[in-house]
């Protein structure tokens, strides 16, 4: 038998490296149906529900701390209870990976498909539908095309209107009180017409409007996707600015909080993770309490965060805009009970695809409300395994998609600070 | 006499090595103050940030000076630099350490990680620009694989705050400068680096095992990414877990100091000095920037068409030289003929 030299070894092993790394980079979407994130449920017989085990492929838009979250609640307590597995999609930013992806779950044997992806939806709609696999898309906004799409099942997620009014609550907490402010909000991608910034960002000022009264004196969607740092001019003479950017955040916010003139700032992203270490440095040299409302999740860093102050004495953390939880478990759920054969009553009565917003994004303003919902025991995005049970087709056929758009609706802060304490 | 020489000697480097900082201040501030009634540097947490940046800047810088001076160019350096940041930081918390921990296992892991690349490489003489897209993607694979796509948040990590110390910022930075210049100025593998830099034929052939020496290029440039990364999460906060070859995104945006300094100013002063003198300028023009209160995006445009600017003007600056040297040499042309024709 011919040897292999230990040159030809090394040069063999390190192709194989380099052509795996490859293979697993070089496409997200094609490559994820491949790496199929859980099998949790894989077993088929987990469900005491009666339950098909079915398999659904979620192509994510992005990774951090909530995806990682959500992942591990579908592969876990969700996918046992309604007897699913999960197929995971790596980050997909494009209509192109999203196809690729659809295509490869359909030939790994999934029966439908969710997606955050919410600037490709409904493109991926039609994708489905030729398929022949149920869709639900996670957006803000409607569908635009091929709602009649017998597969487009549903679009679940927020309204806009429901992120306005969440950071309007936010904003009123730390607001509020009467005395005088200048606010700091920071667009992130909104200049790039990334839509969840956009609605943080319009939310945030229709706060401010109703909160002071005041009337702009330029268009709200105008002054969310400036490209550059703008005034928003008022005839109340509060000062309110934008900022977009997403890079060198820290270096480019920590000068303006260096003239003192700002002492809220507003973030459409996780904007303390980002920048505490620079709004602290400026509250010391200072002197002076910045407080800061954010979009996050319940998280180690956020819990820390609401329960220690800063160097001026104040809460380290204002408030939180959670992102939306309960739009994905909406759209497991109707698209559960589309597989169970109730498809019909989870699209809209006229014949197309259902609109779902479901539960607002859950707001948190005090240290008490976080540490009543970020118990362990505190089911995924707040609903009970019997409140899911009860808008399952398959048990209740008279459930359609306004029962679960009504089960979301009434999780309010309040109703789940009585549901929990 | 060759003391004073000596003294008049460093006095000079230090003020070319003050110059580009200082010129770009004066045009910079001058600029911001007559069309923006603004200043660039309003308080001293503006200069905390001045040092912080042009720190991780400068550390970003000598990475690339390790190997792109001899033409390789590692596009794996930023997947290096999340990777080693991501593992150093997940490991230094699972042994329950924090703070200068968390630089220390960075560092190991960016050499791990840059010797690695640099041993594939001489291994199997794949061209470095396709090796470094390939180890590129598998070293953003592994953090975004270890820290489940979340990255590794700095803010949570015990001790972190001295991290961002600028004091801290300074010490490293000061560390980084002097162990560059002994290392690139005074030892055998500078000397050897040299050497391979101007011709690796020549080098082998006097007797410098070159592989070796383009490994060990590779491993400092990882431990360099390793220190950038590190002071760069502890500022922002976290070091985010990114796929697609988008980690070179911040490491290409600091070729630009390290052209001027390798290229330009290390023909007066030591290279080392010139990259740091070179990263300062640079961060004092971003910042110059903001106060325009430009997008991004033009921002983005302007450093660039400066960086292509310069390039050019390397590449063609011979050019001026020889001209001058042409019309020298048609004057004396001339002046002869004349002379032979009134003879």
């Amino acid at each position: 038998m011919k040897k292999i030299s230990r040159k030809q070894f090394l040069s063999l092993a390190g192709m194989s490296a380099l052509t795996l790394g490859l293979a697993a980079c070089g496409s997200s979407g094609g490559s994820s149906a491949a790496n199929a994130g859980s099998t949790a449920a894989a077993s088929g017989a987990a469900s005491g529900s009666g339950f098909e085990h079915k398999k659904i492929a979620i192509a994510w838009n992005g990774a951090n701390d909530d995806v990682v979250q959500t992942k591990a609640h579908f592969d876990g307590e969700i996918g046992e209870l309604l007897n699913l597995e999960f197929v995971h999609s790596e980050p997909i930013s494009d209509a192109g990976a999203l196809t690729t992806f659809i295509e490869n779950s359909y030939a790994s044997g999934c029966d439908a498909v969710l997606t955050n992806v919410s600037n490709a939806i409904d493109q991926a709609a039609a994708v489905c539908n030729d398929l022949g696999l149920y869709f639900v898309g996670i957006s803000s906004s409607n569908a635009a095309e091929n709602q009649d799409l017998p597969c487009y099942v549903s679009v679940c997620g927020a309204s806009a209107e429901g992120y306005g009014d969440s950071y309007a609550e936010a904003l009123t907490s730390v607001v509020g009180d009467g005395a005088e402010h200048s606010i700091l909000i920071l667009s992130g991608a909104a200049c790039y017409g990334a839509t969840s910034f956009i609605e943080g960002t319009v939310g945030s000022l229709r706060a401010l409007e109703d909160v002071y009264g005041l009337t702009y004196n330029e268009d709200l969607n105008a002054l969310a996707t400036s490209s550059v740092q703008v005034e928003a001019e008022n005839d109340k003479g509060v000062r309110i600015t934008i900022m977009p950017g997403m890079e060198d955040l820290a270096n480019m916010v920590s000068p303006l909080l260096q003239t003192g003139d700002y002492d809220v700032v507003v973030g459409t992203t996780d904007i303390y993770g980002s920048l505490s270490i620079a709004i602290n440095e400026v509250e010391e040299a200072l002197g002076k309490n910045i407080n800061i409302i954010s979009r996050n999740t319940f998280s180690e860093m956020v819990g820390t965060a609401f329960n220690s102050q800063d160097s001026t004495g104040h809460p380290a953390l204002n408030a939180i805009v959670c992102t939306g939880l309960y739009e994905f478990l909406a759209g497991i759920i109707v698209l559960r009970n589309a597989l169970d054969g109730y498809v019909e009553q989870m699209r809209s009565e006229d014949g197309t695809c259902s609109r779902v917003p479901g539960m607002r994004p859950t707001v948190i303003t005090s240290a008490e409300e976080y540490n009543v919902l970020s118990g362990d025991d505190l089911p995924y995005a707040f609903i009970t395994e019997d409140e899911i049970l009860s808008v399952c087709s398959l048990l209740h056929p008279e459930i359609t998609y306004a029962d679960i758009d009504a089960l979301g609706a009434k999780q309010t802060t309040d109703y789940l600070m009585t549901k929990f304490a | 006499m060759k003391q004073s020489n000596q003294i008049v000697r460093a006095l000079k480097s230090v003020a070319i090595a003050l110059a580009l900082p200082v010129a770009m201040f004066v045009i910079m501030e001058a600029l911001a103050f007559f069309t923006q009634g603004e200043h660039i540097i309003k308080s001293s947490l503006d200069i905390k940030n001045l040092i912080r940046s042009s720190g991780i800047s400068a550390a970003i810088a000598f990475a690339w000076s390790m190997n792109l001076t001899s033409g390789r160019m590692d596009l794996s350096l930023g997947a290096q630099r999340v990777a080693a940041t991501i593992c150093g930081g997940f490991a230094a918390t699972a042994l329950g350490l924090g703070g200068i921990w968390i630089l220390v296992f960075a560092i190991l892991f960016g050499v791990l990680f840059g010797g690695l690349v640099g041993t594939v490489f001489v291994t199997l003489r794949i061209p470095p620009m396709v090796l470094g897209i390939g180890m590129a993607c598998i070293l953003e694979c592994v953090g975004f694989a270890l820290s489940g796509g979340a990255g590794f948040k700095m803010v949570t990590a015990a001790g972190s705050a001295a991290l961002s110390d600028v004091n801290f910022t300074i010490a490293v930075v000061a560390a980084m400068l002097v162990a560059m210049l002994l290392l690139m100025t005074y030892t055998t593998f500078g000397y050897r680096f040299r050497a391979v830099r101007g011709s690796q034929f020549i080098a082998a052939n006097a007797g410098v095992n070159v592989f070796a020496n383009v490994a060990v290029c590779y491993a400092v440039a990882g431990l360099l990414v390793g220190v950038s990364g590190v002071l760069d999460a502890a500022f922002a906060g976290s070091m985010a877990a990114t796929m697609g070859l988008t980690s070179n995104g911040s490491v290409m945006a600091n070729m630009f100091p390290m052209m001027i300094g390798c290229n330009f100013l290390s023909r007066y002063i030591n290279q080392a000095v010139g990259v740091v003198s070179a990263s300062v300028a640079i961060r004092i023009f971003a910042m110059g920037l903001l106060v325009f209160n430009i997008s991004d995006a033009v921002s983005s445009c302007i450093n660039m068409a400066l960086f292509i600017a310069f390039l050019i003007w390397q590449a063609n600056s011979y050019r001026i030289a020889q001209y001058k040297h042409d019309r020298e040499r048609i004057a004396q042309a001339q002046a002869m003929k004349k002379a032979r024709a009134a003879a």
